[in-house]
């Protein structure tokens, strides 16, 4: 498989959109906000971002085998907020919920074996005098 | 029938003593070339800040951006609301990973 990140992107998206907690606080589960990389343009808050963090090759003794890659994301509700609690915090849990110590699955003949928080993440963010806040945490996807 | 072992010198100070010593090169090394490659991939101006933190023999931190320059390197690191990530330390210390427990697993069995 030439770029397992793409496939495992579309099993955030889907083990993600699949939590009905976390779809309902973020549009609903018909469209619900999850995005990858950057949200579309003119998107409302509060919404889902998954980002690629880094990927690494997991090879075998010879480095002519790739076993498996290991895939660092950044997986963060971001809402326009003045406070970590509320919607934001629950936001971040169902993240969570969904993705720690996840079992994975198959997406387009890539196998997600497992996923796990690796460390929490918050930032804030201020722009034009609004604030945006973003929680959640850094994962560590392992796949082939 | 009594059996008495008794231990007439021991090697355990010294090889304690080499391990750490050996160990905390690895450490200092590893922090290093995050450092450089971080400053390699990431733009100038968050470039100059990045420097190499010794905290004990065993511990180092890689900090990019401070206080009064390059505020925003958190952002380019995570993206924001507004705009993309553009990793540059995540996959820097990713890098030197395997390298790094390969060293360390060799300094302790050696």
């Amino acid at each position: 498989m030439a770029d397992e990140s793409t496939r495992i992107d579309g099993w955030l998206y889907a083990t993600l959109a699949a939590d009905s907690a976390l779809a309902a606080l973020v549009g609903g589960p018909g469209s619900p906000r999850i995005f990858s990389e950057l949200a579309p343009s003119g998107s409302a808050f509060p919404l889902v971002l998954f980002t690629l963090q880094s990927s690494t090759d997991v090879v075998g003794a010879t480095e002519s085998t790739r076993i498996m890659i290991d895939a660092v994301y950044a997986v963060t509700a971001i809402a326009e907020t003045g406070t970590w609690v509320g919607d934001l915090q629950d936001i971040a849990d169902r993240i969570d919920a969904a993705l720690h110590s996840s079992v994975g699955g198959i997406v387009d003949s890539t196998t997600v074996f497992t996923s796990h928080r690796i460390q929490g993440l918050r930032l804030l963010e201020e722009r034009d005098g609004r604030q945006f806040r973003r929680l959640g945490g850094i994962y560590r996807i392992y796949a082939r | 029938m009594e059996v008495r072992t008794i231990v007439v010198s021991n090697r355990f100070k010294a090889i304690a003593a080499q391990l750490h010593i050996d160990a905390a090169e690895v450490v200092r090394e590893t922090a290093d070339k995050i450092a450089a490659s971080e400053r390699s991939s990431t733009s100038q101006r968050i470039a100059r800040t990045i420097k190499v933190r010794r905290q004990g023999a065993l511990t180092s931190t890689v900090i990019a951006g401070d206080k009064t320059k390059a505020l925003h390197a958190g952002f380019v690191e995570y993206g924001t609301a507004h705009r993309a990530a553009k990793p540059f330390a995540t996959p820097a210390a990713e890098a030197q990973r395997s390298t790094f427990m390969r060293r360390m697993k060799t300094i302790v069995r050696r």
